[in-house]
């Protein structure tokens, strides 16, 4: 139990540094989005499930749970709200030659 | 109406206790108080929807949830394979995607579920369209083929016409 467990944390931690990795390495703002959204999903997902094995007490265990399920939901409306925000500035600035996103 | 607000009421209560831990009287009535006022001010504020489509709906997810789960991971990898390669192999794209057989429901939960599959997400949503943005040509191509739509359109049910 304690070894899934800690092994479970070990490749959420993986993959939390691979999202990380991602966002200095992707070229623009749009496709680094996407490497922050690896953190969001599987490194989330993998912690948590880790620390669901650290502990025997139920009430624990729904609340990790819902705050997996909440992190589903707040996960995606953060990024699409970044991501609207982002097409929307594009957008107006559309005549602006030298206008980009920071990269 | 006063059905939907005990529903909502209760389904909140269980929340309460599975995070106050206490099963006290004060602390029970307390919360029933709490869930019954906070479940009527959202049947005054959320929209109507007379026919259950949103219970309907959540009733059909442990059918697309272990999917949709396994899609995740698969996409996780891909993309974390991506970053890892030496030469980024990447060709970002927007494109659209149609929704129109999907309902109201239907389309949120699409639209969040690109957005939770790494390699695509939302950047806008229109009446009838979802403007996506990908990593690759290939994800983008994956989208436009439309399992993950029809799968969705599925939970609908009976609730097809929009």
């Amino acid at each position: 139990m304690l070894v899934a467990s800690w092994l479970l944390l070990g490749l959420g931690s993986v993959f939390c540094l691979i999202g990380t990795l991602g966002l200095m390495r992707l070229p623009d703002f749009y496709s680094r989005v996407h490497a922050a959204s690896i953190i969001d999903s599987l490194g989330a997902i993998l912690i948590l499930l880790g620390l669901i094995l650290q502990t025997q007490d139920l009430l624990v265990i729904a609340k990790l749970i819902l705050i997996l399920l909440f992190m589903m939901l707040t996960g995606p409306t953060a990024v699409h709200a970044l991501a609207h925000t982002a097409l929307l500035n594009e957008k107006s600035s559309s005549t602006d030659e030298n206008h980009q996103l920071p990269e | 109406m006063l059905i939907r607000i005990l529903i909502a009421a209760s389904l909140l209560l269980i929340l309460w206790v599975l995070l106050s831990g206490h099963m006290t009287v004060l602390s029970l009535s307390l919360g029933a108080a709490s869930c019954l006022l906070v479940a009527w001010l959202f049947h005054r504020l959320a929209l109507p929807d007379p026919d259950f489509k949103t219970l309907y709906f959540s009733f059909n997810l442990p059918r697309f949830l272990p999917w949709f789960f396994l899609e995740v991971i698969r996409s996780n990898l891909d993309v974390s394979w991506r970053i890892l390669h030496p030469k980024l192999v990447i060709s970002p794209v927007k494109s659209t995607v149609s929704t129109k057989i999907l309902n109201d429901v239907a389309k949120t939960t699409y639209a969040n579920c690109i957005t939770l599959t790494p390699g695509t997400y939302t950047l806008n949503v229109d009446a009838d369209s979802i403007e996506v943005h990908s990593l690759t040509q290939g994800t983008a191509e994956k989208l436009q083929k439309g399992e993950m739509k029809e799968r969705i359109s599925a939970l609908q049910g009976r609730f097809k016409t929009p």
